[in-house]
């Protein structure tokens, strides 16, 4: 068969409503499409019931799910407000065609649920939804809202990160280091000890005599790093950031960069509120 | 501090912090409801007392004389923080005041309480995050040390038809408010049709004729004005915070296209900037 005709057939995709089951599939889809990014919830079939079939405004006529004989290729969930809240479709050689026929079919459903206007995002770097939305005619803008994100339990989200960094932290086994959290007027600080031991990790809320180095700086700064809103060298230039001994710096920066949430922080308009 | 039953409760000389009891429920509704005009009561039902992994816990609120006036509720979330790593978080949402009671610390108060009570730790919830305005930002960074999130998202939106667009236009000529009645003087002195070919919106024609504003859902044959472009920046120009200088940028950048006379396009601005600084007032 000429590719031509190949590449014809893999796009004829059909477009039909949710039925029943079909969540652990879309599940799999979603958690999979996003796998790169954070910022949103992981989801299981049971959140998933609850965030978007059961969710006031949504009908399984407005789950719209692009697939093949073999296999699902997408999917949409869109509210009678025109509120797209969940898309998500599998990155081939044929996503544009299976993204447009899903767009086409949630215009046809907010048409007739009479709701004015279609709101859909996505990750900013996607550009096959970038090109779907401009080739119908969508405008782009960017969020007019934030994301505020506050540490409850800060031994806890350091243990939770170096923890999935633990290869990289080999670096660092045999190291006690110390981070002193409290802002610079104060006398009354929270002590942080992180202890690496072959593929050990420990880190807890104490105070240690002899660590190998000493990090101090404000709860503030430390989540402003870890979030990437400032940078470490900034931190040490400002006298926010202060390492002891001072020879120890790149020591501090090596484990400062495993702190870093690298990943592109993005949620569908379904995890809003 | 002191414990009420199971409920820690917080002494404030005006009021009091505690936990959610079910006998709050219906308060707590009337609150969110009159507080969010988008949220209606099947809606918190839906949110909270249908969500499987809805805590009752992790609801605060201000109490004064057996009166709600103030609540914030927490959902236990698997949030993802990196691309391989999700940690226990909580959602914070429909945070709200009695207007009776704002600009007195309430809001802080329930704010810190949710920190103090060790409610959160004792479910192991690392993290609290929340969707929020960016001029709200200052307040959570104040009170728990947030930080705002660089996000990686880009909204697409379509307009069906422009009656979402006229509305809002044709409310301009109503003297509902001060900033109102300034544009209705000033639009007694504007007389013009101005085509609107925007991205992601079906073409209009505003029609600004003795002091009313109409839209035409057809395209004049012989406008003023004719604007086209980006629909959000075009907002930032004539009723956001750009100005002038951003209608200049907007045009260079190619945003924004106009076709028209130069005196046309200032007449315009002046009628909808007059209504962006009246509005600020009004806020």
């Amino acid at each position: 068969m000429p590719l031509r005709d190949l590449m014809s057939d893999q796009a004829t995709c059909r477009i039909r409503t949710y039925r029943r089951g079909d969540e652990e599939e879309l599940v799999r889809l979603f958690n999979d499409a996003h796998k790169d990014y954070a910022g949103f919830t992981l989801r299981t079939p049971e959140f998933w019931l609850w965030l978007c079939r059961n969710r006031p405004g949504v009908h399984e006529e407005g789950i719209f799910i692009a697939e093949t004989d073999d296999e699902v290729l997408g999917y949409a969930v869109v509210s009678d407000f025109g509120d797209v809240l969940e898309f998500c479709y599998k990155a081939n050689q044929t996503g544009e065609e299976n993204v447009l026929k899903l767009l086409e079919a949630i215009e046809g459903y907010v048409k007739n649920a009479g709701a004015g206007s279609i709101t859909l995002n996505a990750p900013a770097d996607d550009p096959i939804i970038r090109s779907a939305c401009s080739r119908l005619g969508y405008a782009e803008s960017s969020p007019s809202y934030a994301l505020q994100l506050s540490v409850v339990d800060l031994p806890g989200f350091i243990r939770e990160i170096l923890l999935s960094k633990l290869k990289k932290m080999r670096t660092h086994s045999g190291e006690e280091i110390l981070l002193k959290i409290g802002q610079p007027s104060t006398t009354d600080y929270d002590y942080i000890a992180l202890r690496i031991r072959n593929n050990d990790l420990w880190v807890e809320r104490k105070r240690t005599e002899n660590p190998d180095f000493t990090i101090q700086t404000d709860k503030g700064t430390l989540i402003s790093y870890i979030s990437r809103n400032s940078s470490f060298v900034r931190g040490i230039l400002t006298g926010k950031i202060k390492v002891s001994p001072f020879w120890k710096l790149s020591r501090a920066l090596t484990l400062f960069s495993l702190l870093e949430l690298d990943a592109p922080w993005y949620f569908p308009l379904g995890d809003y509120g | 501090m002191k414990h009420r039953g199971e409920a820690l409760v917080a002494q404030n000389p005006d009021y009091s912090l505690r936990f959610f009891e079910d006998k709050d429920e219906n308060e707590v509704i009337k609150l969110v409801t009159s507080t969010f005009e988008a949220v209606s009561r099947d809606q918190w039902l839906w949110k909270y007392a249908r969500n499987p992994h809805f805590d009752r816990s992790l609801v605060f609120v201000a109490e004064d004389n057996g009166r709600i006036i103030g609540c914030m509720h927490y959902l236990p979330r698997e949030l993802k923080i990196t691309g391989s790593l999700a940690i226990k978080g909580a959602l914070g949402a429909d945070f709200a005041v009695d207007p009776d009671y704002r600009q007195r610390g309430v809001g802080s108060s329930i704010l810190k309480f949710s920190r103090s009570s060790k409610a959160l730790e004792k479910k192991g919830i690392a993290v609290t995050y929340g969707f929020v305005d960016y001029n709200r930002a200052g307040f959570y960074k104040r009170n728990i040390d947030s930080v705002i999130m660089p996000l990686s998202i880009a909204v697409f939106r379509k307009f069906l038809d422009t009656s979402p667009i006229e509305k809002r236009l044709t409310s301009l000529d109503k003297p509902t408010n001060e900033g109102n009645k300034r544009v209705v003087g000033d639009l007694r002195e504007t007389n013009m049709s101005v085509v609107f070919r925007l991205k992601g919106i079906p073409i209009f024609t505003l029609n600004i004729r003795d002091g009313n504003i109409s839209v035409d859902k057809r395209e004049t044959s012989d406008p003023d004005l004719t604007i086209g472009g980006d629909p959000y920046f075009l907002e930032s120009v004539f009723v956001g915070s750009k100005g002038v200088l951003g209608l200049i940028v907007g045009m260079l950048r190619g945003k924004i296209r106009i076709r028209g006379g130069l005196r046309k396009i200032l007449d315009f601005y002046k009628v909808t900037k007059t209504n962006r600084h009246h509005s600020s007032r009004e806020d």
